[in-house]
């Protein structure tokens, strides 16, 4: 269960000569529960990793209070990083390691003894159908092979909250299929799922509900449904287009 | 503190799969360092020092004729042959490295106190041949002093007249210029080796794990920051420690390799030399490893890392020329800046100049005190946002 409260987040950086403020996050609310895949929807720069960066405690937040399983992102950094399970934009493998030594280390670290870890690491080898590359170093992967590897990773230690950062990136039609039922079945097991993407057809397809974000504030947020009727728009891509208040009319 | 192991050991199992790690740290500190530094130095004492104690052959044209001459060349190690008749064709080839002639006027000249003249022929450009000319020289050179003695001592005059000063020598220096020389090489390598040693897992294990992404999801762990860093560190002290000893290691062996007995004469080549210059190294491995993960940790990216650390590998080189062309004679005040006292004490120990228990334990607080300084700002950045963003 994540629960955000006015989260607001600001970088400096350093534009030509002249140092500025950009507001990557401002007052963003949201709240995720468990049994449920939330959909995190904006467009490039919207300020999606940012907020998930927050939520997996690895920056952070200015102002405001996210709170996940009831630890707090801030004060139980720790805690909170034993509940949840981060891919995040980029997959991040160890090139010289191979696809089963990633994510062992990564099963290893969360706490799983050696058997444990070794059978765990197998279940989600086959789970992701990833046999025929486990024991290869991943340097030369695929993104599609190495996304899965990450993926792996996130749920090594069964994570109650699962936060998934573009995950479909590079992925083919049948993996992002697969993956797609992957994170439906963790949801009916009662998992919390965030996922951010910039493609609507697939929030569309995966997310029982969605929060739009645009330029670090959050648009609407509601069911998929819900976003369409307080819109107005049939498809998803106009009402998004509609919730962050530009024209459904393509330019010439 | 188990994270704090499996991190260890995955950062030291992943670089040991990189060619380049290895290869610095087991191969070119280790082995090309010593072999590329000591042995041109080590030949070059060999090649240039004469050894008057070894017995050698010269060859004698007109043997015959100087029979004291050969005398005095045998007290002096020197046993004289009858040179070949085409000595002049066996030399060019090389066969003979130098052959005196005594003419047949030699005697006469001698008992007629005349100026007697021997012809030495040797090959400028062959090294043996000149250091045995210079040998000849040397030698002929005090028989005819002992000779002048004779003759006038023979005509009543004391021969100390025509040495109006003597010239007393008293080195006070703790140890001739070369000496030095040789204990300033051996930390050198090893210094250098450790730098070397440490240097790709460092960038690896930071500005690269930042560069290939995977510090973000190894960030969303449930690992402390400390037992992180701490484990990244002791990745990178393994290398540089083992990098340490294998450069002593190789550098005592190749030492013995090439016998060279005047380099044991002006340095002490036994074990246990080497074994003091790595102990007295030993809180290097400390800096050098904080030192290269903070300088890593700062940079965007391993492009910038390998750029910084490679301005900073010039800093362990600057004691070594303070030392070797600036005319420093005391120390003691900077006994806890770090390369340096190690040098100086490296430099007292070799050159039997004895160890002050207070001056070993200056150098060991001072390069360890600012090693754990560097290791907190490392942590400190790893707290810090920015960590992240390159």
């Amino acid at each position: 269960m994540i629960e955000v409260k006015n989260i607001s987040k600001s970088f400096t950086t350093k534009k030509t000569e002249k140092k500025s403020k950009v507001h990557a996050v401002r007052g963003v609310s949201f709240e995720a529960p468990d049994g449920r895949i939330t959909g995190l929807l904006g467009a490039n720069g919207a300020g999606k990793s940012t907020t998930l960066r927050i939520l997996a405690t690895l920056i952070k937040a200015d102002e405001g209070v996210a709170v996940i399983d009831g630890y707090d992102v801030k004060n139980n950094s720790l805690e909170v990083r034993g509940q949840i399970g981060f891919l995040p934009h980029n997959s991040g493998v160890y090139p010289r390691l191979t696809a089963f030594e990633n994510i062992r280390y990564y099963a290893e670290i969360a706490g799983l003894k050696k058997q444990a870890a070794n059978t765990r690491v197998n279940e989600l080898i086959e789970l992701l159908d990833m046999q025929d590359i486990a024991d290869r170093r991943t340097e030369g992967f695929s993104q599609g092979q190495k996304t899965k590897v990450a993926l792996a990773r996130a749920l090594v230690h069964n994570p109650r909250t699962l936060m998934l950062d573009e995950p479909t990136n590079g992925l083919d039609v049948m993996a992002t299929r697969n993956l797609r039922a992957i994170i439906r079945r963790l949801r009916d097991e009662g998992h919390c799922i965030l996922f951010s993407s910039h493609v609507m057809q697939e929030v569309a397809a995966l997310c029982d509900y969605v929060a739009i974000i645009n330029e670090g504030k959050i648009a609407i947020s509601d069911s998929v449904a819900g976003i369409r009727q307080v819109t107005g728009q049939n498809d998803l891509e106009d009402a998004f287009v509609v919730a962050v208040g530009g024209s459904i009319e393509e330019p010439a | 503190m188990r994270r704090f192991w499996i991190i260890l050991r995955k950062e030291v199992y992943d670089n040991l799969r990189d060619k380049r790690s290895v290869f610095f740290a087991f191969l070119y500190g280790p082995v090309l360092l010593p072999l590329l530094m000591v042995g041109p130095i080590a030949l070059g004492v060999k090649k240039h020092t004469i050894d008057f104690d070894k017995p050698k052959t010269v060859y004698v044209h007109g043997i015959e004729r100087a029979p004291n001459l050969m005398q005095f060349l045998r007290e002096e190690n020197l046993e004289s042959m009858p040179a070949p008749k085409n000595f002049q064709e066996q030399m060019s080839v090389g066969d003979i490295d130098l052959v005196i002639e005594v003419p047949e006027k030699y005697k006469g000249q001698l008992r007629a106190g005349d100026v007697a003249t021997l012809v030495v022929y040797f090959d400028s450009s062959s090294d043996e041949s000149q250091k045995l000319f210079r040998q000849v020289q040397a030698i002929v050179s005090k028989y005819g002093n002992q000779l002048a003695a004779y003759r006038m001592q023979v005509r009543g005059i004391d021969s100390s007249l025509l040495k109006p000063i003597h010239l007393a020598e008293e080195d006070l220096s703790a140890g001739a210029e070369s000496e030095k020389f040789v204990a300033r090489i051996l930390p050198f390598i090893v210094i250098l080796s450790l730098t070397m040693g440490g240097f790709y897992l460092a960038v690896d294990t930071t500005a690269g794990e930042r560069e290939r992404h995977s510090l973000e999801p190894l960030l969303s762990l449930s690992v402390s920051r400390f037992e992180l860093v701490l484990g990244k560190y002791f990745a990178v002290f393994s290398f540089v420690w083992m990098s340490g000893l294998l450069s002593v290691t190789c550098t005592y062996v190749l030492f013995n390799l090439i016998k060279v007995d005047a380099l044991a004469e002006i340095l002490d080549v036994n074990i246990h030399a080497f074994v003091t210059v790595f102990l007295i190294c030993i809180p290097l491995i400390f800096f050098f490893t904080s030192g290269m993960l903070t300088i890593a940790t700062f940079a965007r990216d391993t492009k910038e890392a390998q750029t910084h650390l490679g301005l900073a590998m010039m800093l362990p080189m600057a004691p070594f020329f303070v030392l070797q062309f600036m005319d420093v004679t005391s120390f003691d005040a900077l006994l806890w800046v770090p390369i340096l006292s190690q040098f100086v004490l490296i430099e007292k120990s070799l050159t039997g100049q004895g160890l002050p228990l207070q001056e070993v334990v200056l150098s060991f607080a001072g390069s360890v005190v600012l090693a754990i300084l560097l290791l907190l700002l490392t942590l400190r950045l790893y707290q810090k946002d920015s960590i992240l963003r390159n």
